[in-house]
């Protein structure tokens, strides 16, 4: 049996209040995916920094051994770790807007590991990053190596992070969360090529991922953490299959899945509550006039009946956050109608409008006013209704909390609750006015996994109890399957496919459909 | 990362604290009934070093030092805050208004405000008192339309990042009106910056009214202003130095209070460094 | 690229054009007669008069606004009514004085701040850190007249290393030149070394929180080559935008070590103007100035773009 490539064992970090890691042991083998699964704060980032030891300042290693190939990198003195790094070890970061240097062009980036850790001239150096731009299918290499990273999308962005760190050939290759950031057709082209490089070079690959649907498709063996502590590890489909810890079956149970049984969708009978008609919006062109304006929304048109949970799901860049913008008038359109109730709706919206119609915003940390009490926050579109005592205000905004789970809250403010409860109190500040439409603009994609399907379980209980239409837009195809009776697809600002949920993604007749279900993990 | 900054933060308390301490008990030593009258002249007394009936000495009229640093701190300070309460309730009304609603409006204060920013530092001060006069309010009056621009400035920067925040989308479509989400929304939210600038600026309406009275366009002597009594002072440096050395170092003490305690505040109001 | 720069200088102009009829406006709300200034409280009706007419001041205001456009545009900023001597000339002198000292002093205080700050943000939390970051807030807070008199008390009066008053031009000969420029110089660099050194390393802090830098020791780097490559120039964009605004700023600034320091310069100039209410001088230093620190804050954002290339797209 050939050595493990990264032998991790008995290692511990803390900080200087907490410990952060408790004594874990791992081994990534040659040519082997690892991934190493938990939910914020699990220590699973930890433990990779340390391997390489970038932990962040006031955080250190107490204890354990680290061996890379049979050295311990825990004894070695600082040049020879850097020896180490980039050459043996590569790393790929998490955001790639951020973890490339804005400043500096692409092609210096590329090469300055190169050039760092081998005797090449600039020239040579500049051909093997050529080759491993053709390697990586980007086409026109050269006039990539002169931009700057802010040019390049972010699927791109991390592609070109992955041809730098797999440059220098390294045994390791430390991945940590490469692809949250992206949408389910760049991430699966990013782990598509990480997978495929690693496999031509017989690289290790430790990945670090909160999402088990990923570690189902691409990893050999799993390890999942919580707390600092590995809960239980093994062969990746096995463990995931039937897993044996109550934590590891708690994270398994909260990944998104088509239902047993299809959302019921309401019968389409009458006139529609929402109907939209040729809806387009364009951002005015920025920068120099000769660059035409951006059409963010194509020529939309569809029609939402009371009661219906329609999911509208693409990926970054497709229209579908404008779409419920334009919808709730928060952009104005350029063109085409929209009607509610068979009213044709005029900019800015009417109070009548407002009344009856809510919105769900993405970031639990900007969604709420850092200033005022959760139960002032419930209560404040309350105010539009005459008839309504402040203490009656009150009273129906603290019923509403309770019901969201957050009895008892009212009086606290933001900056005291978790990213789920905020979201929480958001859905309670949209639900207060019974509304007959709510648009959901991707509530859960900045909660942790086990949160999220809180938060999609809320929802739909609260959408069949009170019948509410409620328009959920979201990049994640699994959540959309999970709660929604019928689904828009788009992409480039047009609604590509329509259609029973269930239907579609079983079935999907448009290849961006096609594209984007065999893009998105699933068990 | 938050420890660092918590130390940083708890230095520039107590140092702040005890540069204003330091200015208080002059204050109360020199401006209190029994104290020295800051305008006798006692031309034998012209230019005295330290003594125990005139601590801080005498200036070049035989007046008492320490009791004309007092009275210079009343009437400064009292200058400084007329100056920012005025710049910070005119300046921040149009930096709210012009960030929040955008448009043609806050286009065309922001090239009025631009083109008021051009003039560099105390000139704009210096040309408005010629303007206004050299009278208290005069110099009140010129000083805060020099800081108007620049409250208007910080304001409505703070005001476009707000009204990008989901909180404010919230309340517009729950049908809340420009006016209201500005009330209730966005004026609590800037209240802890504005603050800070508040604190800030104080030290640099200290620093421009002082620079005024030495370049001798603010208040005339003999009331005495810390700037005046440092540009009566320049002649006799070599002989009596200590003319200089106390009103400059009251102005040095003022200045660097206001500008710890405002980074005390900032760090306090300041999310991050309360992870 | 191109179209930023030339977007970068048409912004300029509505802002020139704005302080042009700033200056006029400004300078005609000042209260008092040019023409009695410029002839003296003896003066009778019909010489006042006279002069009205001679200084067009009997015109209307848009045409007497016309006019002055016109001449200023033309580089004719009119006559001193002290001493009758051309505006233009008078300013263009004075600034030769000042600029070498504000050039001097900003270059300076920018290499102190880059690498204090630099050094305490490297160091966040430690005793450095702590000693830059209060010495710097220590040194904004000085006035920078006090602490010209103190200096030159020091090493003018009391050690004699350097001169006290007066000036020599760099032309006359320029090793005395320089040794009246010193205490000057110091006395500004050293002010507004406290501003710059806390922007230096407050956005350092900032920038070595990032993934890039991460990602840059993730390459085996070492610290020097982190520190120069990735840190440095991403930390230096939001200082040179303060370097440019200290730079304008200090032209306006000036006056007050101009007075310490008794040197001829074009602060000084503006003081004496607003003291005679000579209005054809208070206009042009006006104008001039403020003309300067919206060319010098062009100039910084067309070499911004080199720290941070990104501002060209946005």
């Amino acid at each position: 049996m050939t050595p493990s490539a990264l032998e991790i064992s008995g290692l511990s970090i803390a900080s200087s209040d907490k410990l952060l890691v408790k004594g874990v042991n791992l081994g990534v083998k040659h040519g082997e995916i690892l991934a190493l699964a938990g939910e914020s704060g699990s220590g699973k980032s930890m433990t990779a920094r340390a391997v390489v030891s970038l932990l962040p300042p006031g955080v250190r290693r107490l204890s354990g051994s680290i061996r890379l190939g049979g050295d311990d990198l825990t004894v070695m003195a600082d040049a020879d770790l850097r020896k180490v790094r980039g050459k043996r070890v590569g790393m790929v970061l998490q955001e790639p807007l951020s973890s490339l240097n804005p400043a500096m062009r692409i092609g210096d980036q590329l090469v300055e590991a190169l050039l760092w850790h081998e005797k090449l001239s600039r020239s040579e150096a500049r051909q093997r990053a050529i080759a491993m731009l053709e390697r990586v299918r980007i086409d026109d290499a050269e006039a990539l190596l002169r931009a700057y990273p802010h040019e390049f999308s972010g699927g791109m962005r991390q592609r070109i992070m992955l041809a730098s760190v797999f440059l220098l050939k390294p045994e390791l290759i430390i991945a940590d969360e490469p692809t949250t950031a992206l949408d389910a057709l760049a991430q699966r082209e990013v782990l598509d090529l990480m997978v495929e490089l690693g496999r031509d070079s017989g690289a290790a690959v430790l990945l670090i991922t909160h999402n088990l649907a990923l570690a189902n498709r691409y990893a050999d063996s799993l390890a999942v953490m919580n707390n600092g502590d590995i809960v239980e590890s093994g062969q990746a489909r096995v463990v995931l299959a039937a897993p044996a810890q109550p934590y590891t079956r708690k994270l398994v149970e909260a990944v998104p899945r088509r239902s047993e049984i299809a959302v019921p969708a309401p019968r389409a009978d009458g006139d529609p509550l929402l109907s939209v008609r040729g809806l387009s919006v364009e951002y005015p062109a920025r920068g120099a006039a000769s660059v035409a304006a951006k059409r963010a929304l194509d020529d939309v048109s569809f029609d939402a009946w009371k009661g219906e949970f329609i999911g509208v799901v693409g990926g970054s860049g497709s229209g579908k956050t404008t779409l419920g913008r334009a919808i709730m008038g928060l952009v104005s359109p350029s063109s085409g109608s929209v009607r509610f109730v068979g009213e044709p709706l005029s900019m800015p919206r009417s109070p009548a409008f407002r009344a009856r119609t809510q919105m769900i915003f993405q970031d639990p940390y900007s969604s709420l006013d850092p200033r005022r009490k959760l139960v002032d926050a419930v209560a404040d579109p309350l105010r539009h209704e005459a008839d309504l005592s402040a203490a009656e205000r009150r009273d129906r905004a603290n019923a509403l909390l309770e019901k969201v789970g957050l009895g008892g809250f009212g009086e606290r403010l933001p900056h005291q609750l978790s990213g789920g409860q905020r979201q929480r109190v958001a859905i309670a500040r949209a639900l207060v006015r019974e509304p007959d439409l709510v648009v959901a603009d991707e509530p859960t994609s900045a909660l942790d996994m086990t949160i999220q399907a809180q938060i999609l379980v809320l929802l739909q209980t609260l959408q069949a109890e009170r019948g509410f239409t409620c328009l959920f837009i979201s990049h994640d195809l699994a959540a959309i399957e999970q709660v929604a009776s019928r689904a828009l697809v788009m992409d480039g600002g047009r609604v590509v496919e329509t259609g029973d949920a269930g239907m579609i993604f079983a079935h999907p007749a448009h290849q961006f459909t096609r594209a984007l279900v065999e893009a998105s993990p699933r068990f | 990362m938050s420890r660092a900054m918590l130390s940083i933060s708890r230095l520039n308390l107590w140092l702040g604290g005890a540069a204003a301490l330091a200015l208080a008990v002059v204050v109360i030593l020199g401006a209190n009934p029994f104290a020295q009258d800051p305008f006798t002249v006692d031309l034998a007394l012209r230019l005295g070093k330290p003594s125990m009936q005139h601590w801080f000495g005498t200036d070049e009229f035989g007046r008492d030092i320490l009791a004309r640093t007092a009275h210079g701190a009343l009437i400064s300070s009292g200058i400084a805050l007329s100056t920012v309460l005025l710049a910070t309730a005119v300046g921040g009304a149009i930096g709210v208004v012009a960030g929040f609603l955008r448009g043609w409006a806050d286009r065309a204060w922001m090239i009025l405000i631009d083109a008021l920013l051009a003039f560099p530092g105390i000139l704009l001060a210096l040309a408005l008192v010629a303007v206004f006069g050299a009278s208290r309010w005069g110099i009140i009056g010129a000083l805060t339309l020099a800081y108007i621009p620049i409250v208007a400035r910080v304001v409505r920067g703070a005001t476009l990042s707000l009204r990008e925040k989901e909180f404010i989308e919230a309340a517009r479509v729950s049908g809340d009106g420009a006016v209201t989400i500005m009330l209730r929304h966005v004026v609590p939210n800037l209240a802890g910056p504005v603050l800070v600038l508040m604190t800030s600026m104080f030290g640099w309406v200290l620093l421009s009214e002082s620079a005024l009275s030495f370049l001798g366009v603010g208040i005339s002597p003999p009331a005495p202003t810390w700037g005046n009594m440092l540009a009566a002072a320049r002649p006799h440096l070599d002989v009596a130095p200590h003319l200089a050395i106390v009103p400059g170092l009251c102005i040095t003490a003022a200045v660097l209070a206001v500008n710890l305690l405002g980074d005390a505040l900032r760090d306090y109001l300041d999310p991050r460094s309360r992870l | 690229m191109l179209s930023y720069l030339a977007k970068r200088v048409l912004a300029a102009i509505p802002t020139l054009l704005l302080v042009g009829v700033a200056v006029f406006v400004l300078v005609r709300l000042v209260p008092g007669d040019p023409a009695q200034v410029m002839l003296g409280d003896s003066a009778d009706e019909e010489s006042l008069a006279a002069a009205h007419a001679a200084m067009g001041l009997d015109k209307p205001i848009f045409t007497q606004f016309t006019i002055w456009a016109t001449n200023a545009l033309q580089g004719d900023l009119g006559a001193s009514l002290m001493t009758d001597e051309s505006v233009g000339t008078l300013v263009l002198d004075r600034f030769a004085v000042s600029a070498p000292i504000v050039l001097i002093a900003v270059a300076l205080a920018t290499i102190v701040a880059v690498l204090l700050g630099l050094w305490a943000a490297l160091h966040q939390g430690k005793a450095a850190d702590l000693a830059i970051v209060t010495g710097a807030t220590v040194l904004l807070s000085i006035p920078t007249f006090w602490l010209g008199l103190m200096l030159l008390l020091v090493f003018g009066l009391k050690l004699g290393w350097l001169p006290v008053v007066g000036y020599v031009p760099f032309s006359e000969d320029a090793h005395e030149a320089i040794r009246f420029l010193v205490l000057p110089s110091i006395a500004l660099a050293l002010v507004e070394a406290g501003v710059l050194t806390r922007m230096m390393r407050a956005s350092a802090v900032d920038v070595l929180r990032l993934d890039y830098v991460l990602h840059a020791h993730a390459k085996g780097l070492d610290d020097d080559t982190v520190l120069a490559r990735h840190v440095f120039p991403n930390a230096f964009a939001p200082t040179l935008t303060l370097v440019g605004l200290i730079l304008g700023n200090l032209l306006g600034g000036i006056a007050v070590i101009e007075t310490v320091f008794t040197l001829p310069g074009l602060g000084r100039l503006m003081v004496d103007a607003v003291l005679a209410r000579d209005y054809p001088v208070i206009q042009a230093c006006l104008l001039f100035t403020a003309s300067i620190y919206i060319v010098v804050n062009l100039v910084v954002d067309l070499i911004y773009p080199v720290f941070d290339p990104r501002i060209v797209n946005r």
